[in-house]
This record gives C-alpha cells, sequence and structure tokens, in this order.
C-alpha cells in the first residue's frame, strides 16, 4: 500500500508538473494541490489530475493506466502482532452470572495510519471474543433440533451487555514490511476468551 | 376443487395510504405485507435494511409516527394513515449530515454499516426523548439493535457526540474522523 501509494503520487507529481510546464522536481504537494514552489496561485487538483485525459495532457513516457497503479510485494516473512488484555470480572453468588466490569486492552500492529478505525477493530474483535466465553452457544436437544435457531437464543451480545473498553496501544515496527504494520483484526477475538475465562476463574477462587 | 377456480382467486388487496419522509402515496397491498418490504418495494427507500426478518437484529428500525418500530414486524396496513421516516429523511435539506450521521462519522460508530440504518433510526428516537443521555441510558435504549462489528462502544461515544453536538457541526480542528495522518503514529 505503501509503495503504491508513493508511485501513484511520483506519477502525479509528473503529470502535474507536465500540465504546469514546470520541472517535476519543483514541486510542492499541499492539501490537495501540486504547485510549483513559491508560486501557489498556479496549481493542479488531484481531481483535476483524475479527470486529464490521458493522450493529450500525459507526459511522454507516462505509463499505460496513469495514476492506476498496482504494486506486488512480497514479504519476506509474517508479521507477529502482539497484545495483553485484562479483565475484572464479578459473579453472582445465586445464579453465578459473570458480568465483565473492567475491560483493558493493550496491542500492538505496529505502525497505525488511523488510530480510531484500529481501535474500532479491537473492539469489533473483543465483543465477540467476551461473548464466546459467556453467551454465545449453539445448543440442541435429544433429537438433534437446534435450540438456538435465532440470533436472540443464540446471544449475540446487546449493547448493555459489554462494558466500555479501555484500550491502549505500543508501537513495535515490524521489519518485514515497508509500512512497518502488523494485523489487529483479530486480535480483540484471540485475546478475550481466555481472558474472561482466566478473570472468572480467579473470581471463583 | 379445480386448478382453474385456485389460479384465478386473486388474493385480496387493501388500499393503504402512507405519509413516508413527508410524502403520502396511496397503494394496494396484500393485508400480509410488511411494512419493510413496502417501504423498499414500493417506495424504492432501501435504506432500511432486512437482517433478521424476525425482529431480533433492529436493522429495519423505522420511525412509525416518531416512535422506533422494527419494520420487518409490523403490516403495511397497520401504518395505514400514520407518518413514517426511514434513514433517508436524517440528512439536511442542503445535503449535509444531520447531528446523529456527523456523530456516526466523528465517532467510527459504523464498520460493515448493515445495522447502521436502524442504529440511526433507533438513536434519533432516544434523542428526541431524552436529549442528552448517559452511557448506560444509550446502551439500554439500543437494546434491540444489534451490531456485530463494532462491540457497540463507539455507537455509543456517537450518541454522545450527537448530544453533545447538536446542531451537527464539526468544531473547527475536532474531527477524530479525519485527525489522523500517516506516520503520526510511529
Amino acid at each position: 500500500m505503501k509503495n503504491a501509494s508513493i508511485k501513484v503520487r511520483n506519477t502525479a507529481n509528473e503529470i502535474a508538473a507536465h500540465l504546469l510546464e514546470a520541472n517535476p522536481a519543483d514541486l510542492l504537494v499541499e492539501d490537495d494541490a501540486f504547485a510549483v514552489a513559491g508560486s501557489p496561485d498556479k496549481s493542479v487538483t488531484w481531481a483535476e489530475l483524475g479527470a486529464s485525459f490521458p493522450p493529450l495532457q500525459f507526459p511522454e513516457g507516462t505509463e499505460p493506466g496513469g495514476l492506476n497503479t498496482t504494486v506486488i510485494q512480497t514479504a519476506p516473512n509474517f508479521s507477529y502482532p502482539s497484545g495483553a488484555y485484562g479483565y475484572v470480572v464479578s459473579i453472582d453468588r445465586d445464579t453465578g452470572a459473570v458480568t465483565v466490569e473492567r475491560y483493558v486492552l493493550v496491542d500492538d500492529c505496529g505502525t497505525v495510519i488511523n488510530p480510531l478505525l484500529a481501535e474500532g477493530q479491537v473492539h469489533g474483535g473483543a465483543a465477540p471474543g467476551i461473548a464466546q466465553a459467556l453467551f454465545e452457544h449453539m445448543s440442541y436437544d435429544e433429537a438433534s433440533q437446534p435450540q438456538t435457531s435465532t440470533l436472540i437464543d443464540y446471544l449475540v451480545p446487546l449493547a448493555a451487555d459489554l462494558p466500555g473498553f479501555e484500550a491502549g496501544r505500543i508501537v513495535t515496527v515490524t521489519p518485514n514490511n515497508t509500512l512497518g504494520a502488523k494485523g489487529i483484526g483479530e486480535s480483540g477475538a484471540v485475546g478475550a476468551p481466555p481472558a474472561v475465562v482466566n478473570a472468572a476463574a480467579a473470581a471463583a477462587n | 376443487m379445480s386448478t382453474t377456480a385456485t389460479s384465478t382467486t386473486a388474493m385480496s388487496t387493501a388500499s393503504v395510504t402512507i405519509t413516508v419522509n413527508g410524502e403520502a402515496a396511496t397503494h394496494e397491498v396484500e393485508p400480509r405485507f410488511l411494512l419493510v418490504h413496502y417501504l423498499r418495494e414500493l417506495r424504492r427507500l432501501t435504506g432500511t435494511h432486512i437482517g433478521c426478518d424476525t425482529s431480533n437484529c433492529g436493522a429495519c428500525t423505522v420511525l412509525l409516527d416518531d416512535e422506533a418500530v422494527k419494520s420487518c414486524t409490523v403490516l403495511a396496513v397497520q401504518a395505514d394513515g400514520h407518518a413514517v421516516r426511514t434513514v433517508e429523511s436524517l440528512a439536511n435539506p442542503d445535503g449535509t449530515f444531520s447531528a446523529i450521521q456527523e456523530g456516526f462519522r466523528q465517532e467510527h460508530g459504523l464498520q460493515c454499516g448493515y445495522c447502521t440504518p436502524g442504529m440511526l433510526m433507533a438513536c434519533t428516537a432516544l434523542l428526541a426523548e431524552n436529549p442528552d443521555p448517559n452511557d448506560g441510558e444509550i446502551r439500554e435504549a439500543l437494546e434491540g439493535n444489534l451490531c456485530r462489528c463494532t462491540g457497540y462502544q463507539m455507537i455509543v461515544s456517537s450518541v454522545r457526540w450527537a448530544a453533545e453536538h447538536p446542531d451537527g457541526k464539526v468544531p473547527a480542528g475536532m474531527s477524530a474522523a479525519t485527525a489522523a495522518a500517516p506516520g503520526s503514529e510511529a
């Protein structure tokens, strides 16, 4: 993604320089437009670049496809995200019901482009992870008739079933891709079930 | 009973006049026709989603006379003479987002988006009744709406954002959704 973005940016810079009749090395990109350094009055926006008609407005030597780019990269190894999750649960002595009181998650997924979206991925994994430990279950009667035939019977968690999440992050960049990013999508779902079970076991003792 | 007689027996229909997002229209519908199908197929308002079709999930939530209902469990004939609001009615007349829509954008209140139309309508009903709900009240109010992506926390904060910014305007420099710059975390 990073390499493709750089390639698109460089191609855009070449086309913008051609349209502005300038030297590509003299261009700056600011906000959403390219302009010659020192004379911001005359500029070319990304939208204008996207709309420019290739045969007439691309400089000689522009690759077919213009701003369309595919970069295929082979990573030398997997990336290994890590994290630590801690829960506080309470157990109702009369019913055995387990309630998650507090939920702290710290993940290391390397370089993060959008922290809000990265945290959303952690929440989105942790919620079904908690539910796997405490709620969700397919059950069948003796005749193999499913007893959990709706989302409500299966106990997909509701907003009121879950706590607020306290999410933190540390950043250890992976050397195995140019962006330094590691996975985040599954971490909540992987970490939550054992953490909930451990907390419940500790509470029961 | 001959097959001819069966095939020529038409299903009886009822005439319904329903005001949807301020526009009234009259249609002939079968009595069994669900409101959600009426909205999607006859009014062509496909923003209202069908999730479970069994009133479990809330994806089809719309406002019926300003009350949040699951439109897969309401018959079109039951809405005859009433007013329905769908997600298509939420944006301001100039096309900008309403407070609750902007809240979902700012606070990342959706991921796949399937539950979002229903969530937005349930939240709209909540904020009309309680303009300043706390987190617990929001979670309780959304009990009828399932989300499998977000874990709900950012939906809760989206509603809080809307409550704190009732005009839906994003204060300058305060956009969480656009604040993240590449490399800023490294």
